[in-house]
């Protein structure tokens, strides 16, 4: 019964409808749901899923390797943490929550292009309105016309797709894609790809970003920074790998997207003097990083990017507006020092701070360093040295942070108690235990690169080989 | 061996931290012992020479390089923590202070003990950003900032030319990936330029050098002697890796040579001469004691990396012993100055004066140690600047001889400085009743003092084991007989000088004893008498004490406002991002989506 993996998308709907009539049971049916995900992700076999016996391509089906493992079970169990950390806030937006983790998961695991729109969608729609949380309307409203135009272009992409093709199955549509002229199969890619670049806050459609992401509370912060952009991450990947083919234009388009979002998203986050702003602009360049990976063949650096930039923001996004919510502003004059009194949330904020820049020991390094080492494989070095060179600017902001929120120091004086801040409350036991355990996990995973390395490498194969036969294709 | 000494420090990182969590103190003294215990720990290790043991996915081997820039760097971290048991009240984070300690001791022991380049890197990180913390526990964020991020610049290069040896090579052997470029000049180049630069940032030769005198002037005072003795001294390595390891005169064997040193080291080793010369100046300039002896360490962080890129008999000899030499002289003369600061709360130089009469001990400690730190016989700093000027001279290279020259005599501009604002001179009646430093700090001071002069005397005991490195770098030993040390200019027989000085000391005490004593004049006790002084400190004479050199080069520029523009127009640009193309209205992200939409559709369909 549970052996299915259709669950992960039933379950979540299901519950949704529930959660509206029984709204006393609301929180708990989320957490429910989200427990129950994690064992059908365990107990469901890999593989491909007819759903109601048709065979593609006229039916829909769901595709569960280990690249969509790894994907549903960071999503689920960092959604689970967010909503036991953010649990007040969470409360109010049960159904929402439902019917976008169904979205996710869908998204996720779809073979189907259609679908995969239908999917998006139905995340975009829940995103917007959980963006209202941040009692934004405007941004809100900048973010759902953004979202819609690229909705659009999406569709008309796969609209594109199925009348050169005549198939919507995910699974090697590359390769049927590869076989058209280029003239014909350029318009598509494009679509697609700017349907997607929003979602991914790519340059020059980020913007976004920059006030959803930077005025969030503590349960939108988290969600879209650790939730929503691995997510969207995860499906580039996928569709990186099965469907799109890159020619020249298309390909060098979107590698200067990528690596433009990362430098300009890192140069703005430097200039910001708001925690948030300069959270909301480091998760755009991160987001162009992972992006550049997956457009230069080498998802599984981009993989571990997304894992580690979802851990860390999950801590980073959670802790920074728990403290912002408690001492009222995220400037740095406000923040100065608040981490004497919130100790164990200062080390979790430095640790996700610390990987993220990749920083040695950490996650993020291992990151950084395959990301580097893969792309040198494709003979580009110049792209090696742009990205060691943002991350200075990256590790400089990160820091300055850092030494802020620690040192309540006036400059050139020994830091004393009296400069502290008013010690406010900002999250009960549960929530800072709920930080901790994130921490613990990013750290864990730093400690031993190599295993979880090889449990990734085995998503290697099966992807590859559609890489190959696009490749070949193409030339 | 290697395995319980790698345990113990992880180990002891936790114990330091939980214990001084309990009681600041506690933790303190465990620092104490931990870095002695390591430092008996890695004294052990020298029979073993080869020895290699893989910690999960780091990789250590025991050389003889790796362990004599270990004793170092322990020495310095061990005489340190006599501080600490009476620092603990000033700092807001004492804990994270004793055990990121622990955590820097265990980055840099790692560094040198690494046997691939992966272990290389995150032991040299690991050193960074634990170090970083701790300097931001002192006076200055920004200091602490300005640290990491030109270490991070000089990281940043170094991770490229790692991972670009590692891709290219196949192999992360620290001894086998560079033998690969011997083939490729250019991207050996390119790898050797970005490897050293690291070194270079750490070492703090021009125009890196600015995050030194913020860093060092302003960590808390217990930490700058392991800044400038020891953490400084990782860049030494990273430049030994890159001219002894990395076949560098190999690679450029087909560039200009200038007196058989090839272009591009011959370039790095002008910059270790501006190094310094400009230390040299700036010092001479500071009013700030750490600051002044931050630009010192500049200067001699220019005769090290000097050194060590000659890669020949002398030079690399008195190279390689300078980092001890300077280490050694660095750190007590830090220490001497955390000493005062502990007593009188400050370390600006116009604030002090007459401290002998209160802190003899301390005053000798730091007399000592400016002696070698300015190559004075009979000091261990006086060797190894002879050997690298002997070196360079044997050379031809005249330029760089200059620049060694001029260093050294403008040392004694700098270094008496704080000697006589500091010590000499009247004692301002604030600080009458001031006592001399606890025993427990004496200890730690006078451990590196009775080095300093122990490296003077017999330097040969030192010597040995560099000849030892340059025997398994196939270079030609420094010779060393018995008490001699010789060149192939001339010897010096240090036992013989010590003695020589020993006597003419002799004599100047007993005429010191013999004749009358001076009279002591207090600070008030001035010539404007009968007038009431309200401002007593401006007549101290340390105050502007070099004003004719204040003078001469106050409209010099500086290197800093150079990265502040930097960073300025980083903003700019972040800026000019944000408005552009991070703008809120969302017209214009859909104009841009559109138009590059129809723009790629034209130019593809042609």
């Amino acid at each position: 019964m549970m052996g299915s993996i259709i669950w992960l998308i039933a379950l979540p709907l299901l519950a949704a409808f529930v959660s509206v009539v029984a709204q006393t049971y609301q929180y708990g049916l989320l957490v429910v749901t989200l427990l129950m995900n994690l064992l059908v992700l365990f107990a469901a076999p890999q593989g491909l899923t007819i759903i109601g016996g048709y065979e593609p391509p006229f039916g829909i089906s769901l595709l569960f390797d280990q690249y969509a493992l790894i994907a549903l079970l960071l999503i689920q169990v960092l959604l689970l943490l967010i909503i036991v950390l953010a649990r007040p806030l969470a409360k109010n937006y049960t159904p929402v929550i439902l019917v976008m983790l169904a979205g996710l998961n869908g998204m996720l695991l779809t073979n189907d292009l259609f679908n995969l729109f239908v999917m998006i969608e139905i995340v975009s729609i829940a995103a917007f309105i959980l963006s209202t949380a941040n009692g934004k309307l405007t941004h809100t409203f900048h973010y759902l016309i953004l979202a819609t135009v690229s909705g659009v272009f999406f569709l008309l992409g796969t609209v594109l797709v199925y009348a050169y093709t005549g198939i919507l199955v995910v699974q090697g549509l590359m390769m049927r894609l590869a076989s058209l002229p280029v003239a014909l199969s350029l318009i598509p890619m494009m679509l697609l790809i700017f349907g997607m670049a929003v979602e991914l806050k790519l340059v020059p459609v980020s913007s976004w970003a920059k006030n959803i992401y930077g005025q969030a509370n503590l349960l939108t912060g988290p969600i879209f920074a650790a939730v929503l952009a691995p997510a969207f991450g995860f499906v580039f990947g996928r569709m990186m790998n099965e469907v799109i083919v890159l020619h020249s234009l298309t390909g060098y388009t979107l590698l200067v997207m990528a690596i433009s979002t990362f430098v300009l998203g890192e140069l703005a986050a430097y200039r910001q003097t708001d925690l948030l702003k300069t959270l909301a602009f480091s998760s755009i360049g991160q987001s162009g990083l992972a992006v550049m990976m997956f457009t230069l063949g080498a998802p599984w650096a981009g993989i571990l990017l997304l894992i580690n930039n979802a851990l860390a923001k999950s801590i980073l996004y959670g802790v920074a507006t728990g403290v912002t919510a408690a001492y009222g502003n995220a400037s740095m004059g406000v923040l100065k020092g608040v981490f004497y009194h919130h100790r164990l949330l200062g080390v979790a904020f430095s640790l996700a701070s610390l990987s993220l820049v990749g920083i040695p020991l950490f996650l993020g390094f291992f990151a950084k360093v395959s990301a580097v080492m893969a792309i040198f494989s494709t003979g580009l070095i110049w792209v090696p040295v742009i990205i060691l060179l943002t991350a200075i600017v990256e590790g400089a902001y990160v820091m300055r942070w850092l030494l802020q929120l620690w040192s309540p120091a006036f400059e050139g004086y020994l830091a004393s108690k009296k400069e502290l801040p008013q010690k406010r409350n900002v999250f009960s036991a549960q929530q800072i235990l709920v930080v901790g355990v994130l921490a613990v996990i990013l750290f864990t995973m730093g400690l031993m690169p190599q295993r979880f390395v090889d449990a990734l490498q085995k998503t290697q194969p099966a992807m590859a080989q559609y890489e190959m036969v696009g490749q070949g294709e193409q030339q | 061996m290697m395995t319980m000494i790698i345990l113990f420090m992880i180990a002891s990182i936790l114990f330091a931290y939980v214990l001084s969590l309990k009681e600041p103190k506690w933790g303190a003294y465990a620092t104490l012992i931990v870095s002695l215990a390591g430092l008996v720990g890695v004294s052990l290790l020298r029979g073993s020479v080869g020895e290699t043991v893989s910690f999960y996915y780091l990789h250590f081997t025991v050389t003889t390089i790796g362990w004599y820039f270990s004793m170092i760097l322990l020495t310095v971290y061990f005489t340190a923590t006599f501080f600490h048991p009476f620092w603990m009240d000033q700092l807001i984070y004492p804990a994270a202070y004793n055990a990121l300690f622990l955590l820097s001791l265990a980055g840099t022991v790692g560094l040198f003990f690494a046997q691939d380049l992966m272990t290389l890197f995150i032991c040299w990180e690991t050193a960074v950003w634990s170090s970083m913390l701790i300097v931001q526990q002192g006076k200055s964020r920004q200091a602490a900032w300005v640290y990491f991020v030109m270490s991070a610049i000089g990281s940043m290069a170094t991770l490229f030319a790692i991972l670009l040896t590692i891709f290219m090579s196949g192999t992360t052997m620290i001894t086998d990936a560079f033998i690969y470029f011997m083939g490729s000049p250019a991207l050996g180049g390119l790898v050797f330029g970005a490897f050293i630069l690291s070194g270079l940032t750490k070492m703090g030769i021009f125009p890196f050098h600015v995050w030194l005198p913020l860093a060092h002037g302003s960590a808390p005072h217990t930490f700058s002697p392991v800044l400038s003795g020891g953490l400084v001294k990782m860049g030494a390595y990273i430049a030994y890796l890159s001219v002894a390891v990395f076949p560098a005169y190999q690679v450029f064997g087909d560039q200009l040579m200038l007196q058989g040193v090839p272009l591009p080291i011959y370039a790095l080793m002008l910059l270790g001469g501006v190094s310094i010369v400009y230390g040299t100046l700036r010092a001479i300039q500071q009013d700030d004691a750490k600051r002044l002896l931050a630009y010192s360490s500049v200067a001699n962080g220019g005769y090290i990396l000097i050194g060590i890129l000659m890669l020949d008999q002398m030079a690399f000899a008195g190279g390689l012993m300078h980092v001890l030499n300077h280490a050694v002289a660095s750190a007590a003369a830090f220490l001497a100055m955390a000493a005062v600061a502990k007593r009188t709360g400050t370390t600006k130089m116009s604030e002090l004066g007459g401290m002998i009469h209160r802190m003899p001990v301390t005053y000798v400690v730091y007399l000592i140690a400016i002696i070698s730190m300015a190559g004075i016989p009979p000091m261990g700093g006086f060797v190894s600047k002879w050997l690298i000027f002997q070196g360079l001279s044997h050379r031809g290279l005249i330029f760089l001889a200059t620049a060694a020259a001029f260093g050294s005599i403008g040392s004694y501009l700098y270094v008496f400085r704080p000697l006589s604002a500091v010590f000499l001179g009247q004692l301002a009646p604030k600080y009458e009743k001031i006592k001399e430093a606890d025993p427990l700090m004496l200890i730690g001071m006078l451990l590196l003092t009775a080095m300093s002069l122990l490296l003077g005397i017999v330097p040969n005991v030192v010597l040995r084991t560099i000849a030892q490195i340059q025997i398994e770098l196939g270079i030609d030993p420094i010779m060393i007989k018995g008490t001699i040390t010789a060149t192939q200019n001339g010897s010096v027989n240090m036992l013989s000088v010590f003695t020589v000085f020993g006597f003419g000391f002799l004599l100047i005490l007993i005429l010191f004893l013999v004749l009358p004593k001076s009279r002591r004049v207090g600070l008030m006790d001035t010539y404007t008498s009968a007038e009431f002084i309200h401002t007593p400190e401006l007549l101290h004479y340390g105050h502007h004490f070099y004003a004719p050199f204040e003078r001469l080069y106050e409209k010099w520029p500086s290197v800093l406002p150079l990265y502040q523009r930097l960073s300025l127009k980083l903003k700019e640009m972040g800026e000019w991002a944000e408005t552009f193309f991070f703008h809120a209205e969302p017209n214009r992200a859909v104009f841009w989506m559109v138009l590059l939409v129809i723009l790629i559709t034209v130019g593809g369909a042609r």
